[in-house]
């Protein structure tokens, strides 16, 4: 259908006789943040248009981009953003302390916050929020909830108490260095223990409150209607704690098609959008009404090798692969020249991230490297892909023809295996592939979001697998532990320098890029930042007359 | 009287089959929605299948959704979130005869002038006219027309587009029905009843194209077929205008097969205009069925959306049927 809507624009083109080329657009120059004004005007409707509707809206249950990017307006954490960045500071809680084993975390909780509903926010509703996902017999919980993001990132939460009516303590099981960055994420928004109370219980003791199609949280702004596929309204919250929002609504429409969304945009019907078609970029940036957007992704793009597999068990193939890709032609055919060549697992625009030196396209060197690893002639391998375009693969087909051109030149013969993609990530996490293409994105600004998740040898379950390298390196898999059992914050950047510097070397997987992230926004629209774990956050836009 | 009770009695049984075979097809799809909510869960996930019965044996799970349907209107509940998928396949089935029924005004009232004109007037300008405006009718893609009006509305016109049903600060919520256009002018809402209409009318040009082509094409023959007959010579020769033997006799006669195919056109639209609804996001039967059901194989969403369509294709023909007979009083006598 895609491919369809991009020859049908593509005709467009020819028809309007229109001066649309697809030049090389340089985003580099871009910002992420439109102007804000010095008295924002209050008032106002704001439509976003994005590429697909929400599956539900509650926090807890869902991981997909376009339900959390509404939640992110309803919702508070204890720890949130600093605007536009991944830096923590004081959400819904002041301050907060650990012990000196690191293994309690006591929160003390903003006063005077109310929920949508009018019921109050205190300790009660946040340990209600925690519990919710660790119990198994709360009210609030159906046998077939998974809260699959808590459940990745709170594995070591023991228990939380309820000290006082505005303090809360949390017990580890052990330190868990990015424990902080995780009270960010948006599954541990607070939600109202009241709303889910409001219509009782049924027989088995679960409440009957439809919770994630009429959320209540504590945000700037509160739910007024969903219609699904076609729009959810949200309204200001006119009694936030930092003051009501500037705009009185907010509405979420979702608009598949990419040139339809951005047409849509310049009529005026709607305020801003995400996702635009990559060829459009250089068209934006020169509308006078438009305002484009763009700052460096958190977020990166993978080839993988399953390591325990011949010929990719020895990694002076794995080597030779990485010598042979060439990462910046490889951007300019298949990402439009907007992302950035990767070279660590752990994205540029993220903390601790090790600046290494890439290696240059090699292909004397890498034949060199397949003729001492017992292949001279090269080999037959196979590249598996999904379907369907990611946020941090736009064009999959494109990428994977150009991996197996550069893989030719050394004589390593390339099948590419295209499958759908849930029947793809299915086949990859159990292993069925050679090499694949993948991806990752930041849910919030610590590596071990991503270094640990797609690296360590215990997410390497067949099956399950989120490292589908399916590396084993043991010295990865100390230093990894270590960093995320420490506090510390200076020797987990030295820690993982080492297995970022470990993993250069051993190239079980080959980053390839980062990808841009990107939104337009019509001229009028002030105080809008990106937020680079995701997530939009309308509290402070404004629109200027 | 009796014909009309024989294909009402007949309805049954097809839908009943239709609904099996639709049934036993999700049946042998390999795997369902269920598989990615429940993705690292699998416990979670037998303890749902059990809650909702799916692993029964297949004619029992049969059995009991037709008893559900039949007895409650009940089309089971989504894979992804149990929610009940009738209301929503309800609400998508608004806004597609919305969008088809003034696509098909558009059409019969564009592509029957076009038609009569083209015969009246065969091998004349006019004539080439109705077969070029027939030929583009057919032959532009849809996703394609529906962008370049798109591109020519916003940019040329000006045009206020917006794939919205309407403005997104009109208040709605009394509204009863989701048929927007046709409940705001009962509800004197003329704010709904424009927005709607300017939303509305890019889609309703875009998919009326095919429809028309088809008819333009058919009312010709037809038409031509007709005004060569013995009865229309003779009417002539009587002394009848012209016009009074085309409009009154050829094109009663004619109006037969123009109504089969018109009626064909209806059905097909109502499932089939994923293309049109997804260019404009237009929130419709066949882009829900496709996107929410083929796509992420969430099975009630597929074997729901597909019986709601052919219930409609099923209920369309009669209604076809019973138009013949107000057409040609020889069919009323024979239905009589």
């Amino acid at each position: 259908m895609k491919s369809l809507f991009l020859l049908g624009a593509l005709l467009c083109v020819v028809a309007c006789g229109g001066n649309r080329e697809k030049t090389t657009f340089d985003p580099t120059h871009l910002r992420g943040a439109a102007p804000v004004d010095e008295h924002p005007r209050t008032g106002g409707t704001f439509v976003w248009g994005r590429s697909g509707d929400a599956k539900k809206l509650d926090p807890a249950l869902v991981s997909d981009g376009e339900s959390v990017m509404v939640l992110t307006n309803l919702f508070e954490t204890l720890v949130t953003f600093a605007p536009g960045t991944t830096k923590l500071v004081p959400g819904l809680a002041t301050e907060w302390d650990r012990s000196a084993d690191g293994l309690v975390w006591t929160f003390k909780l903003r006063r005077g916050v109310t929920f949508h509903d009018g019921s109050p926010f205190n300790a009660d509703a946040v340990v209600f929020t925690f519990e919710r996902q660790m119990r198994s017999d709360h009210p609030a919980r159906r046998p077939e909830d998974a809260f699959g993001t808590f459940a990745s990132y709170f594995g070591r939460l023991k228990s939380v108490a309820k000290v006082d009516d505005f303090t809360v303590t949390f017990t580890l099981s052990r330190p868990y260095g990015p424990f902080l960055d995780a009270m960010s994420l948006y599954c541990v928004g607070i939600v109202s223990p009241a709303a889910f109370a409001s219509r009782g219980k049924d027989a088995d003791g679960r409440y009957r409150y439809d919770f994630a199609s009429h959320p209540v949280g504590t945000g700037p702004f509160r739910f007024k209607s969903w219609q699904r596929d076609v729009q959810i309204v949200l309204e200001a919250n006119e009694h936030y704690w930092q003051g009501r929002p500037y705009l009185d609504r907010v509405v979420f429409r979702p608009i598949a098609n990419p040139q339809a969304r951005l047409k849509e945009l310049e009529a005026g019907g709607i305020q801003g959008m995400d996702n635009p078609d990559l060829i459009d970029l250089a068209s934006i940036h020169a509308n006078p009404d438009l305002r484009l957007l763009g700052q460096e992704g958190l977020n990166v793009c993978y080839l993988a090798m399953h390591t325990l597999k011949k010929p990719f068990d020895d990694p002076r193939v794995r080597r030779a692969v990485a010598f042979s890709i060439d990462k910046r032609r490889l951007i300019q055919a298949a990402f439009n020249s907007t992302a950035d060549p990767a070279v660590t697992m752990c994205p540029a625009a993220m903390r601790m991230h090790a600046p290494l030196v890439d290696r240059r396209p090699d292909l004397r060197r890498a034949r060199r490297l397949l003729a001492e690893a017992g292949y001279p002639d090269g080999f037959e391998t196979s590249l598996w892909y999904g379907s369907a375009q990611r946020a941090y693969l736009p064009n999959p087909g494109d990428t994977a023809i150009q991996i197996r051109e550069d893989l030719k030149q050394v004589g390593i013969q390339v099948k590419l295996r295209k499958l759908e993609w849930t029947a793809y990530l299915a086949a990859v996490q159990s292993g069925q592939h050679e090499m694949c293409l993948l991806g990752w994105m930041a849910d919030h600004g610590d590596p071990d979001g991503f270094l640990y998740v797609l690296l360590d040898k215990t997410n390497a379950r067949v099956g399950s697998a989120d490292n589908v390298s399916f590396y084993q390196g043991g010295r990865v898999h100390t230093l990894l532990e270590k960093a995320r059992s420490v506090y510390d914050q200076g020797l987990r950047e030295r820690l993982y320098r080492e297995v970022q510097e470990i993993v250069f070397r051993d190239a079980p997987v080959l980053p390839l890029a980062s990808v841009r992230d990107f939104r337009v926004l019509r001229r009028e629209v002030r105080g809008y930042r990106i937020y680079p774990a995701g997530g939009e956050y309308f509290g402070r836009v404004s629109l200027a007359k | 009287m009796t014909y009309l009770l024989r294909r009402l009695v007949w309805t049954g049984p097809l839908l009943l089959a239709v609904s099996l075979a639709v049934f036993a097809l999700a049946e042998v799809l390999p795997g369902d929605a269920a598989d990615a909510r429940f993705e690292r869960h699998p416990e979670a996930k037998a303890q749902w299948r059990a809650r909702r019965g799916l692993d029964d044996p297949f004619l029992l799970r049969w059995g009991r959704y037709v008893e559900g349907v039949v007895l409650h209107f009940d089309l089971d509940r989504s894979y992804l979130d149990d929610r009940p998928v009738g209301p929503e396949l309800g609400v998508k089935l608004q806004a597609t005869f919305e969008l088809t029924l003034l696509a098909l005004l558009l059409a019969i009232l564009v592509g029957g002038t076009v038609g009569i004109l083209s015969a009246v007037f065969p091998r004349t300008p006019l004539d080439a006219f109705g077969s070029l405006l027939a030929l583009c009718g057919i032959s532009l893609p849809v996703f394609w027309l529906g962008m370049l009006l798109i591109v020519f509305a916003v940019n040329v016109l000006h045009y206020p587009f917006s794939s919205n049903r309407f403005a997104p600060d009109l208040d709605v919520s009394g509204f009863v029905t989701h048929l927007y256009l046709l409940e705001a002018p009962l509800r004197l809402r003329f704010d709904v009843f424009f927005s709607c209409l300017k939303n509305i009318l890019l889609p309703a040009l875009t998919l009326c194209t095919i429809p028309m082509a088809v008819i333009t094409r058919m009312t010709r023959s037809a038409m031509l077929d007709e005004i060569g007959k013995d009865y229309a010579v003779t009417a002539r020769a009587k002394g009848l205008r012209r016009r009074t033997v085309i409009l009154k006799h050829v094109l009663r006669n004619a109006l037969i097969p123009v109504t089969t195919i018109t009626g064909l056109q209806f059905g097909q639209l109502m499932g089939g205009a994923v293309l049109t609804e997804t260019v404009f996001s237009w929130p419709g039967l066949g882009r829900y069925i496709v996107e929410k059901g083929v796509e992420a194989r969430d099975v009630p969403v597929i074997v729901g959306g597909i019986l709601l369509v052919a219930t409609l294709f099923v209920f369309v023909n009669l209604a076809v049927d019973l138009l013949y007979a107000v057409i040609d009083p020889r069919i009323r006598k024979q239905v009589a």
